[in-house]
C-alpha cells in the first residue's frame, strides 16, 4: 500500500509544474492537486512510451528520471510557477465531511482485494502486466491475432499507468491497482467541485453537489479506464466550455486548457476519441468556429495515435468487417436495441428523475447559454448509439454489458448540465447570474488575476 | 444586463430545492459508507477467486503454469468445452493475465464452436485443466488435481 500511495505522490509531483501553469486563479487549491495527478498520470504515460519508442528498457531510474526531465521542462517553460505554487489553499464545508467517509469507503471498496472485474485481467490489467513484463510497449504481443480479444486497438495511457505503480513498486501490485481508480476519483471531484463553485455562490450547495457527484466520479468498475475516462473527459469538456464564456486570451487560455485534458481522455477510451469530435461539434452550435482551432492538441494527439494504430494494423471488434452492412441492418431492426435498452435501465430513478427535472426547470438558461455543454452530450451520445449500430456482436448482448458502464462516462457532465439550470434559482435574491457573466465576479475574474497580485 | 429567469419567484426556489435533494438523495451511494462499517462482504481470498469461479482451481494452475513454463513460451489451453461461448471463451480469456511474457494459444477458433487444432503445432506446452490428456509429441511435466501440463518433447 504504501508504495502505492507513494508511486501516487509521484503523480502529483510530477504533474504539479503542468497544474500550476494551467491553473493559476485563487483559491483553487483542490483544482491544483487534482490537476497535477491527471497531468502526472498523462505525463508518466508519455514517458514510458517514448522510452519503448527510442528502445529504453523500463527501469525506476529511467522513469524517475524521465519524470525529473518533464517538470524540468514545465518549470522552464513558465517561470512564475513557484509564486503560484505558493498560493494553493482548500476551503471546506462540514457537509465535506460525508465526503470524505465515502471516499474512505470508496478506497477500501477498490482496495480490499485485486479487482473481480473481467475487463481489467482481459483488457487493462492485460496489457499492463505484459508491457511490465517486457519492460516496455509489447508490440508483438498487440500485434498477435490470438490476443485480438483484449481491445488491443485501445489507446494504452491506462495499461501505463499501471505499469507506472508496478514499476516504482518493483513488483507487479494486483490488489494495490485500485489506488489508481481512487486516485481519478479524488481527482473528478476536487476539479469538478471547483467548477461547480464557479456556479454559486453556496459553500454549502457546493458541498452537496460534490455528495450527488460521489457516484459518478467514483467508478465503480475498477481497474478500468471508465475512471481516467470520466476525469479527463468532464474536465476538458468544463473548461472548453468555460472558455466560451470568456474572451480574448482568457478564452483561448481555457480552450486550450481543456484541448490538452481532452487529448488525455483520447489516449484512455476509443470514446475519449469521439469525445473530442463531440466537443467540435458543441463549439460549432455554439457558433465558436474560430475556437476550433484551439482544440489541435485533442486533434494531434488522437492522430498520432490513430496513425500508431494504423502502423501496427491494431484493430477492433467494432471497425472490423462491414461497419456499412452492419449499421443497414441494425438501423432497419432497431427494436432489439431499444428493447435492450428498456430491458437493462440505468436504475436509480430518483435521481434521473432530479435531472431531468432540473434541466426542465433551467431549460431556458440551458438553451441560451449551455448549447455546447448540451450539444457535446447529445453528440457523444449519438456516438454511443452509432457503436450499438455498428457492432458485430448479439445487440442486445452487447446493451446489457456496456450501456450502464458506457452512459456512466457522461453522467457527470449531464449532471453539470443539470445544475447550471437548478443552481441559479438556488441562489439568494441578491446575486442573479446574468447571461454574459457580467455581474458574476467569478466569470469576468481574469485566470490569473491572483498570480498577479 | 439580461435576466434569463424570474427567480425570484417562490415556488421557484421551492421547487429547485426539491429537485436537487431529489438528485442527491437519488444519487447518494450508501455501498461506500457500508464498505466501512463492515457487514457481509466476500473475504480477500474469495474476492481473488471470483473471476475464475467457474472453472474452479483455473487460477491455481495458470500460476502454477507461469511458474514452471520460460517467458516467450507458448501454451496452448485444453479445456473440456466444444463451444467458444460455452466455456471455452472464459477459460481463454483469462488465461493470459495470469501468464505474463506467456503467449496462449486457442485450441478453438476464436469465436466460433470449430476446433482449432492445428494451432497445436505452435504450441511448446499444453495447459489442461482438470484432465490428465495425453498427446502425442507431448509429454507431462506436471500433474494436480487441478489439470496438467505438458512439455512439447524437442
Amino acid at each position: 500500500m504504501i508504495a502505492a500511495l507513494l508511486s501516487s505522490v509521484v503523480l502529483v509531483a510530477a504533474g504539479w509544474p503542468l497544474a500550476c501553469w494551467f491553473n493559476t486563479e485563487s483559491g483553487q487549491g483542490g483544482r491544483r492537486i487534482g490537476e497535477a495527478y491527471l497531468l502526472g498520470a498523462a505525463l508518466t504515460a508519455a514517458v514510458l512510451f517514448l522510452l519503448s519508442l527510442v528502445h529504453v528498457s523500463w527501469s525506476r531510474p529511467a522513469l524517475l528520471i524521465g519524470l525529473t526531465l518533464a517538470m524540468i521542462g514545465a518549470m522552464a517553460a513558465r517561470g512564475r510557477i513557484l509564486a503560484a505554487v505558493a498560493r494553493p489553499r482548500i476551503r471546506a464545508h462540514w457537509i465535506d465531511l460525508l465526503t470524505v467517509l465515502l471516499v474512505i469507503g470508496y478506497a477500501h471498496f477498490a482496495t480490499r482485494a485485486p479487482t473481480v472485474e473481467y475487463d481489467f485481467i482481459g483488457i487493462w490489467g492485460l496489457k499492463a502486466r505484459e508491457f511490465w513484463f517486457a519492460h516496455g510497449v509489447d508490440w508483438r504481443f498487440l500485434e498477435n491475432p490470438f490476443n485480438e480479444f483484449a481491445h488491443v486497438d485501445y489507446p494504452l495511457l491506462v495499461p501505463l499507468v499501471f505499469d507506472h505503480y508496478a514499476i516504482l513498486a518493483g513488483a507487479w501490485p494486483d490488489r494495490w491497482l485500485g489506488v489508481v481508480n481512487v486516485c481519478f476519483g479524488i481527482a473528478t471531484l476536487l476539479i469538478l467541485r471547483s467548477f461547480v463553485e464557479e456556479e454559486t455562490s453556496s459553500w454549502m450547495v457546493a458541498a452537496l453537489a460534490t455528495v450527488a457527484m460521489i457516484s459518478s466520479a467514483l467508478s465503480p468498475w475498477i481497474g478500468l479506464a471508465e475512471g481516467p475516462l470520466v476525469a479527463y473527459g468532464a474536465t476538458g469538456v468544463l473548461y472548453v466550455r468555460r472558455g466560451m464564456q470568456r474572451v480574448g486570451r482568457e478564452r483561448a487560455t481555457d480552450v486550450t486548457r481543456g484541448a490538452v485534458f481532452l487529448a488525455a481522455a483520447a489516449m484512455c477510451k476509443n470514446e475519449g476519441l469521439t469525445l473530442i469530435v463531440a466537443v467540435a461539434a458543441g463549439l460549432l452550435v455554439a457558433g465558436a468556429f474560430a475556437t476550433l482551432l484551439r482544440l489541435w492538441p485533442a486533434a494531434l494527439t488522437a492522430a498520432m495515435w490513430m496513425a500508431i494504430r494504423s502502423i501496427h494494423h491494431l484493430q477492433g471488434d467494432l471497425t472490423s468487417g462491414s461497419i456499412g452492412s452492419r449499421a443497414l441492418g441494425h438501423l432497419g431492426n432497431l427494436g432489439p436495441m431499444f428493447e435492450a435498452m428498456g430491458r437493462y435501465p440505468l436504475g436509480r430513478p430518483l435521481f434521473w428523475g432530479g435531472i431531468i427535472a432540473a434541466i426542465l426547470l433551467g431549460l431556458r438558461r440551458i438553451v441560451q447559454r449551455e448549447r455546447f455543454l448540451a450539444s457535446v452530450i447529445l453528440c457523444q451520445l449519438l456516438f454511443v448509439l452509432a457503436a450499438y449500430l455498428v457492432t458485430p456482436h448479439d445487440v442486445a448482448w452487447h446493451v446489457r454489458w456496456s450501456w450502464e458502464r458506457i452512459l456512466n462516462q457522461l453522467t457527470i457532465l449531464i449532471l453539470f448540465l443539470a445544475f447550471t439550470g437548478l443552481l441559479p434559482w438556488m441562489e439568494p435574491r441578491e446575486a442573479p447570474l446574468t447571461i454574459e457573466g457580467e455581474e458574476n465576479p467569478q466569470l469576468s475574474e481574469p485566470p490569473n488575476a491572483d498570480a498577479k497580485a | 444586463m439580461t435576466q434569463l429567469n424570474d427567480r425570484s419567484s417562490l415556488p421557484g426556489r421551492v421547487a429547485s430545492w426539491l429537485i436537487f435533494a431529489a438528485i442527491l438523495a437519488g444519487g447518494f451511494e450508501p455501498f461506500y459508507l457500508r464498505a466501512l462499517t463492515g457487514g457481509p462482504v466476500a473475504s480477500p481470498a474469495q474476492l481473488t477467486e471470483l473471476p475464475y469461479r467457474k472453472l474452479p482451481g483455473f487460477r491455481r494452475l495458470l500460476e502454477t503454469a507461469a511458474a514452471r513454463t520460460p517467458p516467450g513460451a507458448r501454451i496452448a489451453i485444453a479445456l473440456p468445452f466444444q463451444q467458444w461461448e460455452g466455456g471455452y471463451g472464459y477459460g481463454y480469456y483469462r488465461a493470459s493475465y495470469l501468464l505474463p511474457g506467456r503467449q496462449v494459444v486457442p485450441l478453438l477458433v476464436p469465436g466460433e464452436d470449430r476446433p482449432a487444432l492445428g494451432n497445436l503445432r505452435q504450441a511448446d506446452y499444453v495447459l489442461s485443466w482438470r484432465s490428465a490428456t495425453a498427446l502425442p509429441g507431448f509429454v507431462a511435466i506436471w500433474r494436480s488435481d487441478d489439470g496438467t501440463l505438458l512439455r512439447r518433447i524437442r
